[in-house]
């Protein structure tokens, strides 16, 4: 097989990929912003209750998860496994990724200063009007570096979904370097992977420099 | 505490996957042959010694009886295998099988992969492969070892020297001599089936048109499916690769896919298992 060949074939997995990459994202984003918000919450009971399962989601591997939730309803309850894997498989991601991102969102909301609610009380704002107008642009630019972390580790994470037989990228690559006897597979998937996290961190950087409005 | 009781929860969580009996699905093969190839054991390039100590110890058992002791134990297994079938030829070859310098010999196994090669009851590895290794380590004076090799990366991890051998139901393939393994005389009569639920309207590998079938990667099967079959290929809906052939089922009986592509023997001894 020629080079070619392979990383045409590759590309087809790509779409899977990006799938998971692009559907996790949009999910998890708002995701850790209710988890967040809950977390920090004034009820005792809702915040613990948040955190424990925070705790779990982030104390469990992601590879298990995954597996629990699409294999888990058939070996409990004998439902039919869905046929279509991207399902599950942006499920479990997404209440993972959000579990992370709303430990980030609640740093950067506690880190800012009691200055700045002072302020904004002086000058009038209702509470509402604080947290949209003067707290979050200043959270967004603070977690921003953390953010990024979590999204290249998902682009690279999106070849666990191999566990549950979804067809991405690495998975058409471990085809291929088997059928093949060759370690070429593995390379082009690592380019492939670095390239994709290169665009993650050009858009991300771009991100980081309009929010640097002024330094601190 | 709280941490101990997130412990727990994680625990039961475990458990309760593991120990819960999935529903039980009734599984049929479908009779008809499809490619017939052969299982052989595979060393490092340039490792003819070992390959030529092992395969004169495996004629030896077979002269002594051993062999077939050991075989009629694996009743899926025992009807295929080449060595029952004819007389052990020319076991007094040039390899004096008293002469081997004593060595550890570590044998990479897929440890999902019965009757061949598996984790039994109590435990321990077990399987035809496994037995007749030790065997033949015995024979040899050999200390024998296991390692679970990731199937669809043995061959890199038979040159990364993780172990000597491949040795666990696999099918010789063109590709693996072309890439300059030292492969045995094949030991084993091996075809490919198709597995289906009891109740499917699939009879015939023609009505797998339109239809999802799901494959282990890295075994004979995908390599068929991708090489002299890729007609057959074509016609399904989608070809869906899995890690092990245990998942291929699991996904046949919770429905993801329609039919599974496995070893014949494989095949046999996990609808009897059920």
């Amino acid at each position: 097989m020629t080079l070619t060949t392979m990383i045409q074939k590759m590309s087809e997995g790509l779409g899977n990929t990006c799938s998971i990459f692009f559907l996790t994202l949009l999910i998890a984003l708002p995701l850790g912003v209710v988890f967040a918000l809950l977390r920090m919450s004034k009820n005792i009971v809702i915040s613990k209750l948040t955190q424990f399962i925070v705790s779990v989601l982030r104390g469990t591997p992601l590879m298990l998860q995954l597996l629990a939730v699409t294999y888990g309803p058939f070996y409990l309850f004998g439902w039919g496994i869905s046929r279509n894997k991207l399902i599950p498989v942006v499920i479990a991601f997404s209440i993972n990724y959000a579990a992370y991102f709303s430990e980030i969102y609640r740093g950067g909301i506690e880190s800012i200063s009691v200055g700045q609610y002072e302020a904004a009380a002086i000058l009038g704002y209702s509470k509402a009007q604080t947290f949209v107008k003067i707290i979050l642009p200043q959270v967004i630019r603070r977690i921003l570096p953390s953010v990024t972390n979590e999204i290249v580790t998902l682009v690279k994470d999106t070849s666990i979904a191999f566990a549950v037989s979804y067809q991405e990228m690495f998975t058409i690559g471990k085809q291929i370097a088997n059928s093949q006897a060759s370690f070429m597979p593995f390379i082009v998937a690592g380019v492939f992977y670095y390239i994709f996290n290169a665009a993650v961190g050009f858009v991300m950087g771009r991100a980081e420099k309009a929010m640097s409005y002024y330094k601190q | 505490m709280k941490k101990i009781i997130a412990l727990l929860l994680v625990l039961l969580m475990v458990l309760s996957f593991a120990g819960c009996g999935k529903k039980n699905v009734k599984l049929k093969i479908i009779n008809e042959e499809l490619g017939a190839e052969q299982y052989g054991i595979a060393f490092r390039s340039g490792d003819e010694e070992t390959c030529n100590y092992i395969e004169a110890a495996v004629k030896e058992l077979v002269k002594n009886g051993e062999y077939k002791k050991i075989a009629d134990k694996y009743p899926d297994v025992v009807n295929s295998l080449i060595f029952l079938n004819e007389d052990a030829k020319d076991a007094d070859g040039a390899v004096d099988i008293t002469k081997a310098e004593k060595r550890t010999f570590i044998q990479g196994i897929d440890p999902e992969y019965p009757p061949f090669s598996y984790i039994g009851d109590d435990g321990k590895y077990a399987g035809f492969d496994v037995e007749i290794c030790k065997a033949a380590c015995d024979l040899l004076g050999w200390e024998h070892k296991i390692f679970e090799v990731n199937w669809d990366q043995k061959l890199i991890q038979l040159d990364a020297k993780e172990c000597d051998c491949i040795w666990a139901g696999m099918t010789i393939l063109d590709t693996m001599k072309e890439a300059g393994y030292v492969i045995s005389s094949p030991y084993y009569d091996n075809t490919q089936v198709v597995v289906v639920k009891d109740d499917s309207d699939i009879k015939t590998s023609k009505d797998l048109k339109g239809k999802v079938v799901a494959v282990q990667l890295g075994t004979s099967g995908e390599a068929l499916l991708n090489g002299d079959l890729k007609d057959l290929k074509d016609s399904f809906k989608e070809l869906v690769t899995c890690d092990s052939f245990l998942k291929c089922f699991t996904e046949l009986e919770g429905g993801a896919v329609d039919a599974v592509f496995v070893d014949y023997p494989v095949a046999k001894s996990y609808i009897a298992g059920k």
